[in-house]
């Protein structure tokens, strides 16, 4: 990382974008800046530090005619946490991996 | 001698400093200059910025300027980019010659070793003599939703063919879609078997041989995205130099951003100035200042129509109950409203729909008077207004603090000021 700064990314797992989203509420309570709630304008996750959840694949069975295994989802879904020059005991409890850069 | 009022607007002389004299809170994003209680400060005494990625920007000559980790995107003669979380479909959408890419029947893919714009490094694709059977690709996993947009932008430049070629498909055996013609026309051909090809724009970059190709691809099927470029020509070695490419989910274009990552994220800049001890609204404390007030914004308008909310700001106590909000709307009017306790306590929207281009406002908002807005179109409305919140602490830029409706352009100027009148408005809104 330049500038002497350091990246903590925190990858988040679950069975679904709704359990996903409560391990990101419940990592959030009690912070200035949550990484997920709910107002009265709906459900909100904070973009600047939480890339959206997203689908996880793994390779997939090889393609009888060209032999390419394209990847396929698994039902689960991710998201990853990234947090600079800070970390969080909250997200390394509930991490399935943890980065630094 | 100096000169007053004489080519200045009615509230500044040629010696008087940059912001509004009411100002209590002042930026300009434009120069990178900022001030506060009518002194001069840096911008990190100023704002706070949010963003766990880096960024990339393009100045008005096209060259991208890269910013680090929770650094404002901000060029002068621009001002500040402020968007949302953009993540691409293809990595190493900057160099074409890496192996996140291959070739498709007969291409070769050559890196020029030189840098261009300061963040693509040059690739020629060249042929090997079928007409549009050469070409460099890479396929999405699942990028592709029927019916949900992708936004694509491709930075080329004429190589020893003045042809371009690209497809977008579910893969290499179609059905495609594709854009094909010379390089300053590269929709003179458009097939849409794959998808619709539309929001269709190419311009010649400041440097006279960048182009700059954008189109919205909304695919008709589920599956893979594959994107394919090359010349398109019948020599036998001919090609075509790419600078960049990049795919994203979403209706419009947003800055360029690649890594070597397999879905690339650019997260979101939130930029605000939150309240710490008496900051960012000292004045605010005092009497008044805390119940009325007027915000002066200068921003820039490149994407209408796309049915998206987009916030110029918002002041708020730290909650969604009580807030002074100024946003584009769905259907592209903009809005100042109050709320107060979740419930409208004033709102108006200017009678006209925005088109692109550079948008002034000045918002006052006082109870005894009400709320009003007013544009450099010339356009104003008013309400009255039964309140505003007693205790605002924190100033969003371009987003709300609940990430909803980020601006995704770029922000002049904005200042906060003591109540303005109409008149002052108006005077600003249209002098700015």
């Amino acid at each position: 990382m330049g500038d002497g700064r350091m990246i903590t990314t925190y990858t988040l797992r679950a069975a679904s974008d709704e359990d996903l989203r409560a391990l990101l509420l419940a990592a959030s309570t009690g912070k200035t800046w949550p990484y997920a709630w709910t107002d009265e304008d709906g459900e909100h996750i904070d973009e600047a530090r939480v890339r959206l959840p997203y689908a996880e694949t793994i390779e997939g069975d090889a393609d009888p005619e060209t032999g390419e295994r394209n990847p396929t989802t698994t039902g689960f879904t991710l998201c990853e946490v990234a947090l600079v020059d800070e970390t969080d005991a909250e997200l390394t409890a509930i991490s399935v991996e943890i980065a630094t850069d | 001698m100096m000169r007053l009022g004489v080519g200045f607007p009615a509230w500044r002389s040629a010696s008087s400093p940059w912001w509004h004299p009411r100002a209590a809170w002042a930026a300009d994003f434009m120069r990178d200059r900022y001030a506060r209680g009518g002194i001069i400060r840096p911008a990190v005494d100023m704002l706070s910025v949010t963003r766990s990625s880096s960024h990339w920007l393009s100045g008005p000559n096209g060259v991208f300027q890269s910013f680090d980790v929770n650094a404002l995107a901000r060029i002068n003669g621009r001002g500040a980019y402020i968007g949302q979380q953009a993540t691409s479909l293809l990595a190493d959408g900057n160099d074409l010659s890496t192996g996140s890419w291959s070739n498709s029947t007969s291409a070769t893919a050559t890196s020029l070793g030189t840098m261009a714009l300061g963040i693509f490094k040059p690739c020629a694709i060249s042929t090997s003599g079928a007409s549009t059977n050469s070409r460099r690709q890479q396929s999405a996993t699942g990028g592709a939703i029927n019916g949900q947009p992708i936004a694509v932008q491709v930075y080329y430049q004429a190589g020893t063919s003045r042809r371009i070629h690209i497809r977008n498909a579910p893969s290499n055996s179609g059905p495609f879609s594709t854009c094909a013609g010379p390089v300053d026309n590269p929709f003179e051909t458009v097939s849409e078997l794959a998808g619709t090809i539309t929001q269709r724009a190419v311009t010649l970059l400041p440097d006279g041989v960048t182009y700059l190709a954008r189109w919205v691809f909304t695919p008709n099927y589920d599956g893979n995205y594959l994107f394919q470029i090359g010349a398109s020509t019948a020599v036998n070695g001919e090609t075509l130099i790419v600078l960049g490419v990049e795919a994203r989910a979403g209706s419009f274009s947003t800055p360029f951003y690649s890594t070597t990552s397999p879905a690339p994220t650019r997260f979101a800049s939130a930029v605000r100035a939150v309240a710490s001890g008496s900051e960012p609204f000292a004045g605010f404390s005092a009497a008044n200042l805390q119940t009325k007030l007027a915000v002066l914004c200068v921003a820039n308008i490149s994407f209408v129509g796309d049915g998206t909310t987009r916030y110029l700001f918002e002041i708020s106590d730290g909650t969604t109950q009580n807030r002074l909000r100024c946003y584009k709307n769905a259907a592209d009017y903009i809005v100042a409203q109050v709320l107060i306790g979740g419930a409208n306590a004033g709102s108006v929207t200017l009678p006209t729909a925005i088109t692109t281009g550079r948008l002034v406002i000045a918002v006052t908002a006082d109870p005894a008077t009400g709320i009003y807005i007013r544009d450099n179109r010339g356009l104003s409305a008013a309400s009255a207004l039964s309140s505003l919140m007693p205790s605002p602490s924190i100033l969003s830029i371009g987003s709300s603090p609940a990430s909803l409706g980020y601006l995704n352009d770029t922000i002049e100027q904005l200042q906060i000021c003591r109540p303005l009148s109409q008149a002052e408005c108006s005077a600003w809104a249209m002098a700015a």
